[in-house]
């Protein structure tokens, strides 16, 4: 079996096209992914149940359909009710929307961690809630989720690798582009693993050196000690 | 000798105003009755006891008092302001009421000034001076100044809960309230933490205390409460709540708690 | 709102034919998946550095590349490798299916690190051979304590079988889009479609509840 790695080496240009335009989806995808994620979580952490429910409805479809399901309603679907969204647009809202759900349950998790005198005593101070939530609640959150909530980071770096089938040149459709010039399949995609693989290993590196950070805060060690 | 500047002498009334006014209160936990037709009146500058097996709803009684829990029948009315679920009133029934906690729960990322300070500059729009100042003299009460800066991690349980009573005491509140303060406590430390509830207790302040240090309750309280299974079972002064208790439950209860 | 069920629901036969295939694919390959799963554990406690740092290696490839681009290599390459004519069905359950023992191996390893030494102890004044060991006394309970990780991984894989509509599979996703683009209705189809992932989905972390709950009194 031969290796044909010249083919792609001529058309290196597509790969780093398609790398740049993956990074550009996940860096734009994953805050927005985070913010939704704090909006639902407050909802469904809520008192009532009319704020309560939508959100675990909304969680709940996320977690239980798959992306690319989601990506055709509304690349494909959506049109048909006059809103035609281009790929990436399409791409950049089911990511967000599909990652928020998960950040959502994470930060979930995160709060209900934090033990529930620390609410008791905020409440009996007399603090109000948006005060002891950003104050009290939140700075003992960061410890909790930050391992897990850069998993969902780094699935949604991997996810945009769907967007490829929503016709956004992105780095596996450059792969399909580069083969369907070179015929060269093993060695394409082979090559696009290469490079995801380059880039979870640098964001993971990224993450473990802020997250020794976070370690290192004399706040968080304090967190960690009790 | 600096009085803890507050709460029993009501400026506008006499000495005895009535702080809590509990009335006919049930709560309910789903189907579950928690606390059965309570009727509680605390006075003024009195100090009141709270003991009882586990499971009598004494926690859940208090923690009605400052709406950490919420009652569903009867009425509860905190230095004249009936507690319901109105806000207002809430929020203002909480600056007059302060808590203690078994668990302490000081703010584990703040400093033990910082835990002080939180409350009166964000609830009552204190300056930071003027609340840093309050903060340094209720710390030098429960005598721990030269901790001001370290974090909860770094304090004995001990000293933590005395934290946690200066935190509340920098909102000058009318009454205190503690719930079973001294049980997560090392045996050692039980006595620095009653001592400062019994300081806090003879410069007047309305105390309502859920305990089982019966010794506290002989020296300090002005009545002493037994609830059992969600129902006040007797109330009476320290005396004749120890050494004569009207009801069987009472003396089976002194029983047990006194064997050691 | 114009929404036409009854023009698709006499069409929709191929795409619960493509739900029964997505089960089927979805179960071999969580078998596979633990399979692999469970030899990446044991192979992790290996005395040969090279195979602890293989274990590593993969573990990394498979968690930091997306499963799309693993289903394309699987495919393309299985066959040269081998010589053997591997369908899309076998590339695409071997593909799924070591994506799948990656997680799984991750899982255990979380569930092995809160066995308590002592069980280990116990196990070995007794005599047991490591192989019983293993087997009989550490797996079991390491199994047992992350029932809700490895439901929750089955339902990553029936997730990600759609992706095996690109190799020419035809489970439920790839049923669903050629039954709209013949009947121009995507809406419905897709509807439907979501509607049946959520319930298989949903359906197998109620299973994994009830095992939870059942598991309880092996645990300590």
């Amino acid at each position: 079996m031969t290796f044909d790695y010249l083919a792609i080496w001529d058309h290196r240009d597509i790969l780093i096209d398609g790398t740049l335009k993956t990074l550009l989806i996940s860096a734009i995808a994953i805050p927005a992914g985070v913010c939704i994620g704090i909006f639902v979580c407050l909802l469904r952490i809520s008192n009532r149940r009319l704020l309560r429910w939508p959100a675990i409805a909304y969680i709940e479809i996320m977690r239980n359909i798959p992306l690319l399901i989601l990506l055709f309603m509304v690349f494909y679907a959506l049109p048909f009710y006059g809103i035609r969204l281009s790929g990436l647009t399409t791409g950049f809202i089911c990511l967000s929307v599909y990652g928020g759900a998960y950040f959502a349950e994470v930060f979930r998790g995160g709060v209900e961690a934090v033990p529930k005198g620390q609410f008791d005593a905020a409440k009996a101070l007399g603090l109000k809630y948006g005060f002891y939530m950003r104050r009290v609640i939140f700075p003992q959150l960061y410890s909790y989720v930050f391992p897990p909530a850069t998993n969902i980071a780094l699935t949604l770096i991997k996810e945009s690798s769907l967007l490829s089938m929503i016709t956004v040149a992105e780095l596996t459709y450059a792969a399909h582009d580069i083969n369907g010039r070179t015929f060269t399949p093993v060695e394409t995609f082979a090559t696009i693993a290469i490079i995801y693989w380059g880039i979870s290993i640098v964001f993971l590196n990224l993450t473990s050196r802020l997250q020794s950070r976070i370690e290192m805060d004399p706040v968080s060690q304090q967190i960690a000690i009790r | 000798m600096a009085t803890l500047q507050n709460t029993s002498v009501h400026p506008a009334s006499d000495a005895a105003t009535v702080m809590v006014d509990i009335r006919h209160m049930n709560k309910w936990y789903g189907e579950f009755q928690v606390l059965k037709d309570i009727n509680l009146r605390v006075e003024s500058g009195e100090k009141i006891v709270i003991c009882g097996p586990s499971g009598s709803g004494k926690s859940t009684l208090i923690r009605c008092i400052n709406r950490l829990e919420e009652h569903q029948d009867g009425d509860i009315i905190v230095d004249g302001i009936p507690l319901t679920a109105d806000v207002k009133n809430i929020d203002q029934i909480r600056s007059e009421v302060g808590m203690c906690f078994q668990q302490f729960n000081l703010f584990p990322h703040l400093s033990v000034m910082e835990n002080c300070l939180l409350a009166p500059m964000s609830v009552r729009k204190t300056s930071r001076t003027e609340a840093k100042r309050l903060a340094q003299h209720y710390l030098e009460k429960v005598k721990i100044p030269d901790q001001a800066d370290k974090y909860p991690s770094q304090l004995s349980g001990g000293q933590q809960q005395r934290v946690a009573i200066a935190r509340a005491l920098c909102m000058e509140p009318r009454i205190m309230l503690f719930d079973e303060p001294t049980s997560a406590l090392d045996p050692e430390m039980i006595s620095e933490v009653l001592d400062t509830m019994a300081e806090l207790a003879a410069d007047g302040m309305t105390m309502i205390c859920v305990t089982h240090e019966m010794g506290f309750a002989r020296k300090v309280a002005d009545r002493v409460v037994f609830m059992d299974l969600g129902c006040i079972v007797e109330e009476s002064d320290p005396d004749t709540f120890f050494n004569n208790p009207k009801n069987e439950r009472t003396q089976k209860f002194l029983n047990q708690i006194l064997q050691h | 709102m114009d929404l036409q069920f009854f023009e698709i629901i006499p069409k929709t036969g191929p795409m619960f034919i493509g739900a029964l295939y997505t089960i089927f694919v979805g179960v071999i390959a969580c078998g596979v998946g633990i399979i692999v799963g469970t030899a990446l554990l044991l192979m992790r406690n290996s005395r040969f550095w090279l195979v602890r740092k293989f274990v590593g290696l993969y573990g990394s490839f498979i968690r930091g590349t997306p499963a799309l681009v693993q289903i394309l290599v699987f495919y393309y390459a299985l066959t040269p490798l081998t010589g053997i004519d591997v369908g899309p069905l076998t590339a695409g359950i071997m593909a799924v299916g070591f994506n799948s023992g990656a997680y799984v191996a991750e899982i255990l390893r979380g569930g092995l690190s809160r066995i308590p030494n002592g069980q280990w102890e116990a196990a070995e004044a007794l005599g047991l051979s490591k192989r019983k060991i293993w087997f009989k006394i550490i797996l079991p309970q390491v199994f047992n304590s992350t029932i809700p990780l490895l439901v929750n991984e089955f339902t990553m894989v029936i997730k990600i079988t759609p992706l095996l509509s690109t190799i020419t599979l035809v489970e439920l996703t790839r049923a669903a889009q050629i039954l709209y683009t013949e009947t121009f209705r995507p809406v419905e189809v897709l509807l439907v479609a979501a509607l049946v992932y959520f319930v298989i989905c949903f359906s197998i972390s109620q299973c994994g509840e009830y095992l939870q709950r059942r598991s309880v009194k092996y645990r300590l």
